[in-house]
C-alpha cells in the first residue's frame, strides 16, 4: 500500500493534469501533428506539474513527521513535530533537490543519497527535477529573457511533448521517494514499514 | 473559540511541548481529513521562543484558534 500522499498523487493529482491535458486535447484535436497556440496552454501544464509534486513533497513530509511523533509522548510529540517542520522548506520555497533534502534531512537519513542508491536512473530525474523547477519559475515570473537560452541549454521546452517527458519523470521519482522514505523510517525507527 | 475555520491571519496557539506559543495562520492546506496549517511565529507574538520570523507546520486540529483576522 502506498503512503496517503502518493495515494493523493496517483487519484487527486492525475485527474488535476488529466484535466488540464485534456483541454490541450480539446483546443487543438487528437490527431497526429504540429500543434499551434498551444505554448501557454504547455507552460500551465509544467506550473501544475510542480505545484502538484510539492503538494506530494509536502504530503509525504508530513506523514513521515506524524510517523515520528507517533513514537514519542504527547509532550515529546508536539517537541518533535516542531523541530520538524520549523523552517521546512517545502512551506515557503520550490521542491528542488536541495530542499528535499533539507526537510526530509530532519527524519534521520539523507534523502537523496538513499534515492540515488535505490536505482541507478533516479540521479537523472533528480537533475531534471531541478531543471523543472528552475523551467517553472521562470515561466511563472514572466522571466521572457532568460527563457530562450534555458530552453537551448536544458532539455525541457513548452510542449506536450517535453510535458509527458518529465511528468514521467516525476511520477517515476514519487515511486522511489514513497518507498525509499518508508524504508528509512522503518530502518531507523525499527519498526515495520509506515506504508 | 473553535477552529473551525481558520484563515490566513488568524492567531493561534500551538503546543511548544510544555506550553502553547502564539503565531499567525500563513495557510492551510491538504485534503479536509488530513489538513494542516502552517503558522508563521514571529518574537513578538511567540514571546520571544524564536528570534527570527520562522514557520511550522501543524496538524489543523493541533492548533487552537484565539483570534481571528481583523
Amino acid at each position: 500500500m502506498p503512503s496517503f500522499a502518493k495515494s493523493e498523487w496517483d487519484t487527486s493529482a492525475t485527474a488535476r493534469l488529466e484535466e488540464l491535458e485534456q483541454l490541450h486535447v480539446d483546443a487543438r484535436g487528437s490527431s497526429r501533428g504540429r500543434r499551434w497556440g498551444t505554448e501557454q496552454l504547455n507552460r500551465s501544464l509544467f506550473l501544475v506539474l510542480v505545484a502538484q509534486f510539492q503538494t506530494y513533497s509536502r504530503d509525504l513530509h508530513d506523514e513521515a513527521v506524524e510517523v515520528h511523533v507517533g513514537q514519542a509522548n504527547p509532550y515529546q510529540a508536539a517537541v518533535l513535530r516542531k523541530l520538524l517542520t520549523q523552517g521546512r522548506k517545502l512551506d515557503t520555497g520550490n521542491p528542488r533537490t536541495d530542499a528535499l533534502e533539507n526537510d526530509f534531512g530532519r527524519l534521520g537519513f539523507k534523502l537523496l543519497p538513499a534515492l540515488r542508491e535505490a536505482e541507478a536512473r533516479v540521479a537523472g530525474r533528480l537533475e531534471r527535477l531541478d531543471v523543472l523547477v528552475d523551467f517553472r519559475n521562470l515561466v511563472s515570473h514572466g522571466n521572457e529573457t532568460a527563457l530562450p537560452s534555458f530552453i537551448v541549454s536544458n532539455d525541457i521546452e513548452p510542449t506536450l511533448t517535453s510535458y509527458r517527458t518529465y511528468r514521467r519523470t516525476v511520477n517515476s521519482l514519487i515511486a522511489t521517494m514513497d518507498r525509499v522514505v518508508a524504508g528509512q523510517l522503518a530502518f531507523g525507527l525499527h519498526m515495520s514499514r509506515p506504508w | 473559540m473553535e477552529n473551525t475555520d481558520l484563515a490566513y491571519g488568524d492567531v493561534v496557539l500551538v503546543s511548544w511541548g510544555f506550553e502553547d506559543v502564539r503565531g499567525t495562520v500563513r495557510e492551510v492546506y491538504g485534503p479536509p481529513a488530513r489538513r494542516h496549517v502552517v503558522v508563521l511565529l514571529t518574537p513578538e507574538l511567540s514571546g520571544d521562543i524564536v528570534d527570527e520570523p520562522s514557520t511550522v507546520s501543524v496538524p489543523f486540529d493541533a492548533v487552537t484558534k484565539v483570534a481571528s483576522v481583523a
